[in-house]
């Protein structure tokens, strides 16, 4: 019997595999830009630990609904529905419960229910009818933005015990002196959005790593019509992958109402190039076949710094971070661009 | 095959059209331009007259037309029930009238409905026996365009179902501008019509351009900043321009232009994948719209520039002719030279085409800077109709719309063929669904909602299995998608 089994790499040059070049790269853009702050701000409080836990604070909805899109993008894919969906959550937990008064957990299962039937009607579109992906998830954004302004043309605030405790839950810090332990300063903490998108990125990451289910969103996304000659699953997968990224975007949606506390029909509006440009930045190839959990990670970590970097630096008006968002997705798609057009001529030679 | 394509999308165009009119002429004989203007000449007479005249006029007005009597009673009784409210309960029973949807009237007229579908449906079954010995049939039930067009048809056949003066036209002799509905559809359309225009190239190329609604607002925004450039000094909008007219038309233009060209390398030189090249400038253009106009809101009263947006020629509003402007230039220069047939062969093999001799990437080149610089005309369209600037939602979602008008006419998101009439059709099917759902009262908001059940309907009709499905059925000779790359 053949041994097809590759060796076993040592553990450092598995890490430095040249597949994960990308990653890399937005790891050191990240630490450039945050090196840059703390010098800049450092006397302001940029390097704090409260500062570098409220990028996860204030990013924990986009990074949820990050986690889908990157499995969407790798397969070759796009959602523009996410924000939609999102929105339509809090629309659904506003509406179910200040005004009818249902539990809102209720109402969360509710919006799992249509936002996962909502990704798997989108993906069997995709598949089975042939139509492009930016199409048939542009229809359901439309769909989902129309139904959130049926339910309410005004923002509805949400006051319910079980959501304020759960918003206002927090993991607190604390470090050693002196023997003791004591609360970090400025108090550092995490709150329940953290924790489940942290959740989400490693549940992800093991979908995309060590299942059957994961090996095969890579092959679509390499090239579907061998995936399918492979016998791959290929109907099956992406239909499912539709329907993550629609449990994604609820879930997103559920951590934007623990931030904001009420539901508005044009919540987020936009908000799916924040996902899509935050997956794009961690390395995810928008042509399929390439990305990471861990780089999708560091992505909405290095797009939340600039915003962050604009509040501290207090004299640039908020509309710059625009332009450095659409910088640096320039400079990362460059970067993108030079690594795959020189494993191309690696590849000939 | 290409011509033959075209000439479909010619026909099917001038179906459109000419069905508009025959259901305008029908909506007319139907009783509702009489109708309503009955109506509107009895509500300012219930303002002046005294009362018992009033009453005698409504009747009267109501009496013309039999059909919506009942409407013509209600108003009675309420003028009998109270006279110090007349005024008041007059207009509302009007403007509910107006609306439509809540007067029943419509229910009346199904009968009509019917016969109107049978009309129609006898005059598309004279057509396929016609177009039987000139094999119409089969092309026809494999375009897409085909029922992109029936789509139409049949939100307007609901139109002159609920309100026949849906199809009434004004002309409004102060203002010089025809006025009606479907006037409106197209006036409203020409900034997504004329965007299309581009975008159709663009998807023919196998791209995508999503930054033209950022370009929208750049645009906007350069003219006010050329218009109001003393925003600072004077803040009442008066009717003047601070720098020469020219610059407030070339200058956003040509940054336009500019911008399209930064897509176009990104996209030919550097090979990278349209979205994501065309992403960098929708993310980073509404930033720069504002830096350009500090983030305040400029307006302008200036006369001239009022005049793209507001302004009309022999009865036309000035955004129609622009874009019927645009629309036969787009057609002539891809039609008449060989750009088109070009911009196809990128479209299905980029590679094979530049080996075969074509400067593949100069085309492609000229295509996103083509589509920047009509996204700027649509921005200064967009601009001088609201005779201001607005940076956050100058041009939202200008780049789905147009992207889904031209995807609606017939044209194949994997690149190749383009059919320019079929966009036009998609754009204004777009606006009909907007328009729809304004003038029946429904609230605007849940517009969003209707847009996309009626396109979720287009686009699985267009869909390659139903098309091929639909074309077994009808016993056509080829079960290839005609027009398709990869069929």
């Amino acid at each position: 019997m053949l041994n097809t089994q590759p060796k076993r790499r040592s553990l450092i040059s598995r890490i430095l595999n040249p597949k994960y070049i990308m990653v890399y790269s937005t790891v050191a853009v990240f630490l450039v830009i945050y090196l840059v702050g703390a010098i800049a701000y450092g006397d302001k409080g940029f390097t704090t630990l409260r500062t570098f836990l409220l990028l996860f604070t204030d990013n924990a909805y986009i990074g949820i609904s990050a986690v889908g899109m990157t499995m969407v993008l790798i397969t070759g894919g796009i959602d523009l529905s996410v924000a939609a969906v999102a929105s339509l959550t809090g629309m659904f937990i506003a509406y179910g419960n200040t005004i009818l008064g249902i539990n809102p957990f209720i109402c969360i299962g509710f919006a799992l229910i249509v936002g996962v039937g909502l990704g798997l009607l989108m993906g069997a579109t995709i598949h089975y009818l042939n139509v492009p992906p930016f199409i048939t998830t542009l229809t359901g954004m439309f769909l989902a933005r129309g139904v959130c302004s049926l339910i309410s043309r005004e923002s509805i605030p949400i006051s319910n015990e079980a959501i304020d405790a759960l918003a206002s839950w927090k993991l607190t810090f604390y470090h050693l002196v002196d023997g003791q332990w004591e609360k970090i300063k400025p108090v550092a903490t995490i709150n329940f959005s953290v924790i489940l998108f942290l959740v989400m990125i490693v549940i992800g990451a093991i979908i995309l790593q060590k299942t059957r289910f994961g090996r095969n969103v890579y092959a679509i996304g390499g090239n579907e019509q061998s995936a399918k000659l492979m016998g791959l699953p290929v109907a099956r997968t992406k239909v499912l992958v539709y329907g993550f990224n629609g449990l994604c975007s609820v879930l997103a949606g559920v951590a934007y109402v623990l931030y904001v506390k009420s539901g508005w029909n044009l919540a987020l509006q936009g908000g799916e190039l924040d996902v899509i440009s935050a997956t794009v930045i961690g390395g995810t190839l928008l042509t399929g076949g390439v990305g990471y959990m861990f780089g999708t990670l560091c992505g909405v970590l290095l797009k939340g710094t600039i915003p962050a970097l604009i509040t501290f630096n207090g004299t640039l008006s908020s509309w710059w971070g625009k332009i450095a968002t659409g910088a640096l997705l320039l400079l990362f798609i460059l970067l993108q661009r030079a690594v795959v057009s020189g494993s191309e001529r690696k590849k000939k030679v | 095959m290409n011509n033959s394509k075209n000439r479909l999308g010619l026909a099917l165009l001038a179906v459109l059209c000419v069905a508009m009119v025959a259901m305008g002429i029908w909506g007319f004989a139907l009783g509702g331009t009489v109708t309503l203007s009955a109506a509107e000449m009895a509500a300012p007479v219930a303002t002046e007259a005294p009362v018992e005249d009033a009453a005698a006029a409504i009747e009267e007005a109501a009496a013309d037309t039999a059909e919506d009597a009942a409407a013509g009673e209600e108003l009675a009784e309420v003028v009998e029930d109270s006279t110090v409210s007349l005024q008041e309960s007059a207009i509302a029973e009007h403007l509910a009238e107006r609306s439509g949807l809540q007067s029943f009237a419509y229910l009346k007229r199904f009968p009509l409905l019917i016969t109107g579908i049978l009309l129609g449906a006898a005059f598309v079954f004279a057509l396929m026996i016609m177009g039987k010995k000139m094999r119409v049939p089969e092309n026809l039930l494999h375009s897409k365009l085909t029922y992109a067009v029936v789509a139409e048809l049949a939100i307007l056949m609901v139109c002159l179902w609920i309100r026949p003066d849906f199809f009434s036209i004004r002309y409004e002799p102060s203002s010089g501008m025809l006025i009606g509905s479907l006037i409106t559809i197209l006036n409203r359309s020409a900034e997504i019509t004329i965007i299309a225009m581009g975008m159709t190239l663009v998807i023919a190329l196998g791209g995508t351009d999503i930054s033209v609604g950022a370009l929208v607002a750049v645009s906007g925004a350069l003219a006010l900043k050329f218009l109001r450039w003393d925003i600072d000094v004077y803040t009442t909008p008066g009717d003047y321009t601070v720098q020469p007219f020219v610059w407030v038309i070339v200058v956003p233009l040509a940054v336009c232009l500019l911008m399209g060209l930064f897509n176009g390398t990104l996209v030919a030189k550097l090979n990278i994948q349209p979205i994501i090249a065309t992403l960098i400038l929708m993310v980073a253009g509404r930033g720069i719209a504002q830096i350009v106009t500090d983030g305040k809101q400029y307006t302008t009263g200036y006369a001239p520039f009022q005049f793209i947006g507001g302004g009309s020629v022999l009865g036309m509003p000035m955004p129609v002719v622009i874009s019927i402007v645009v629309v036969a230039a787009v057609a002539l220069f891809t039609r008449k030279t060989a750009f088109g047939m070009f911009v196809e062969s990128v479209g299905v093999n980029r590679s094979a085409s530049r080996v075969s001799g074509l400067r593949s990437d100069r085309i492609i080149l000229i295509v996103y800077m083509l589509t920047g610089f009509l996204a700027g005309i649509s921005g200064l369209i967009y601009s001088s109709r609201i005779s201001s600037c607005d940076s956050n939602n100058a041009g939202l979602n200008y780049e789905m719309d147009a992207i889904l008008a031209v995807v609606i006419g017939g044209t194949s998101m994997s690149g190749g063929k383009f059919s320019i009439a079929g966009t036009v059709i998609g754009s204004i099917i777009i606006r009909t669904i907007v328009t729809f759902v304004l003038y029946f009262g429904i609230t605007s908001e849940s517009t969003m909602a209707f847009k996309a059940m009626i396109i979720a309907v287009v686009i699985v009709l267009q869909s390659e299995p139903v098309r091929n499905w639909m074309a077994k059925r009808s016993k056509a000779r080829k079960s290839v998608v005609r027009g398709e790359v990869h069929a």
